[in-house]
């Protein structure tokens, strides 16, 4: 990328966009109080939290089929060190997301040599390992398959709409901070270091890029995003964390929410979330049973071969503005 | 649990078994991503609802059911040309992970699809029933299933009939060299992407008949195929994407380790097993054991 392009691309204004979804999520606080359409929404920024971390691991190159992985590990470790330390939810939230980091340094140290289908299936694989590990050789600690309850993250004799009303304002904010960091970091030097390594690494190289260095950096992060998500999660929505969140499911949510709205743009992960989950809501009740999965399924294959580069390139070209110049990015 | 000759020997039979079954569903696989580069995950989806025609054929017509596999097997094989030509084709040179997401949201249809029709006849699990479920030879140390015998036949006959097909005829050597150069394929004169349909015709095929087989010797449901679909897909990594020999020395390896593994470290691990085993091999051979596309 030229001197004058890479500039182009860092001038992207990033906080009037977060400060917009700031207000608009605020509107609708103020404004809904219909507890379910909270929960949705809630879960909508969680999520988009956790498809956010997948994002920036997906900008350098390194497509986890196993992110769950992280997900699980925040979760774990954050409820564990409120429940047996005594940490507040708030602080442990923050700490226990440093074991997903140093599980997402570990896997990509040994991933270093793995590219695209390898290495999506060895991160796979590390979520069936793990969750082994967590229901055997630590199921003293973990509860095995019945797993633990968590500990709230907002208490202390509040109504019950008044914490919802907080949850969802926390995973807000939480969204827009993660939202920041990832545009910031896309946009940074760093960021295409790991768009070049996405591109070519052998040419990243060679142009002086530290390959080892970034991606080991992008999964650590990633890892700790992520777990940040898994443990807000856990501390608010589930109240409860098991096993199965090591499952196939909960590595699948993040690259679906990811691709549909637009791969490897800050902005997608958020607009994927929000147009996938509130579509989904809606079909599960509208349609019922099985019959609402095919539609949905059939939904998902029409956005992908219709809109290959996600609903937010979608949306920018409807808009008319910056359309070009996203699409070559989103490529 | 004794650690006798003859235990061992059964653990060794059912490896086999689950083994063969892999074999089929990471050589579909395999053959698909020789000539599209593209994995299919909804092919665990593609096995179950071959189970579920093979049981469906044999009721309504009452024929054996190692006969109806025959038409579940050819009907599945016409699904899967008609995923590809709507589903697949179009993203031809889009990121490759939008691939992934189309399996999924073809896991959703397919795995719903059935059980829309599956839940209200078997509610949770069937099994195919054959005329031979309760027959046994006697080897001296081990009884064998008959169904496990004409299992393994089936699976060895279709197997080595495959690898004849790609490597002694004019169709085979097509596939072949599509799968090594495309674009040379193409300029030699071969229709590529009949290539492409005929190909994933012929996976999505021997996908159902590996579901068939594995609904003769164990329950499923509309879910039980994700799971041993991820595993094919370790298997074909496991082997080198793209290697016909690799899926099928690989299918083996993962059906016998991880029924050893689960014999002497418990059901818990059973999935964990297989994975540590792949993660070994790319850890010393990044390319898996045979190179991609040989």
């Amino acid at each position: 990328m030229s001197r004058a392009a890479a500039a182009r691309v860092r001038r992207r204004r990033t906080l009037p966009v977060a400060l917009a979804m700031l207000v608009a999520g605020g509107v609708v606080a103020a404004l809904v109080r219909e507890q379910f359409v909270l929960q949705v929404l809630t879960y909508v920024f969680i999520f988009a939290i956790y498809a956010q971390s997948w994002n920036i691991a997906a900008h350098s190159g390194q497509f986890s089929l196993g992110h769950a992985t992280f997900l699980g590990l925040g979760a774990y470790a954050s409820v564990l060190l409120a429940g047996r330390l005594g940490l507040p939810a708030a602080v442990a939230m923050f700490v226990g997301p440093l074991l997903p980091a140093l599980a997402g340094l570990a896997i990509a140290r040994l991933c270093l040599r793995l590219r695209e289908w390898y290495f999506g299936m060895v991160t796979f694989g590390f979520t069936a390992i793990v969750q082994v590990l967590v229901v055997e050789p630590f199921g003293g600690l973990t509860n095995r398959w019945d797993g633990l309850d968590a500990a709230p993250l907002w208490a202390g004799g509040r109504a019950i709409e008044t914490i919802a009303i907080l949850n969802y304002l926390t995973a807000l904010a939480l969204m827009v901070g993660s939202y920041l960091l990832a545009a910031r970091l896309m946009n940074s030097k760093s960021g295409l270091a790991l768009a070049a390594i996405h591109d070519n690494e052998v040419v990243a190289a060679v142009s002086g890029v530290n390959v080892r260095t970034h991606r080991l950096m992008a999964m650590t992060l990633s890892g700790y995003v992520a777990g940040v998500a898994g443990a807000l999660n856990s501390h608010t929505l589930t109240r409860h964390i098991s096993p199965g969140i090591f499952g196939i499911e909960d590595s699948i949510w993040p690259l679906l929410y990811t691709i549909a709205g637009g791969l490897r743009i800050p902005e997608g992960p958020i607009l994927g979330t929000l147009v996938v989950r509130v579509f989904w809501e809606w079909a599960l009740r509208a349609l019922g049973g099985f019959e609402s999965l095919v539609v949905i399924g059939l939904a998902l294959a029409v956005i992908v071969t219709t809109f290959p580069q996600g609903l937010y390139v979608l949306a920018a070209r409807a808009a008319g503005w910056a359309g070009p110049r996203l699409a070559r990015r989103a490529r | 649990m004794g650690l006798d000759a003859a235990s061992l020997l059964q653990v060794l039979v059912w490896g086999l078994v689950v083994g063969s079954i892999y074999v089929l569903l990471a050589t579909g696989l395999t053959l698909i991503f020789g000539v599209m580069k593209l994995v299919n995950f909804a092919h665990g989806e593609l096995m179950m609802w071959g189970a579920f025609l093979t049981i469906l054929i044999a009721q309504s017509t009452g024929v054996n059911p190692y006969v109806a596999m025959i038409g579940s097997t050819a009907a599945v094989g016409l699904l899967g040309v008609a995923i590809e030509r709507l589903g697949f084709r179009p993203l031809r040179g889009t990121a490759k992970i939008n691939e992934i997401f189309l399996s999924i949201a073809l896991i959703l249809v397919l795995q719903n699809a059935l059980a829309r029709f599956f839940v209200p006849y078997f509610r949770e699990n069937a099994q195919i029933r054959t005329p031979y479920a309760t027959e046994y030879f006697s080897l001296g140390l081990v009884n064998l299933r008959y169904d496990f015998v004409i299992l393994l036949a089936v699976a060895w006959a279709i197997t080595f009939g495959l690898w004849f097909v790609l490597f002694h005829t004019a169709p085979g050597r097509d596939v072949r060299a599509t799968s090594q150069n495309r674009a040379a394929a193409l300029l030699m004169g071969i229709d590529v992407r009949r290539i492409d349909m005929l190909c994933f015709g012929i996976g999505s095929a021997l996908a159902a008949l590996a579901g068939s087989l594995y609904g003769v010797v164990n329950p499923f449901s509309p879910y039980a195929g994700t799971i041993p679909a991820i595993k094919a897909f370790a298997v074909i990594i496991l082997g080198g994407l793209g290697s016909v020999p690799g899926a099928v020395l690989g299918g083996l390896l993962y059906g016998v380790v991880e029924s050893f593994g689960t014999f002497f470290l418990g059901g818990s691990w059973r999935d964990a097993i297989a994975f540590v085993l792949l993660i070994v091999v790319l850890m010393v051979r990044p390319q898996g054991i045979f190179r991609e596309g040989a």
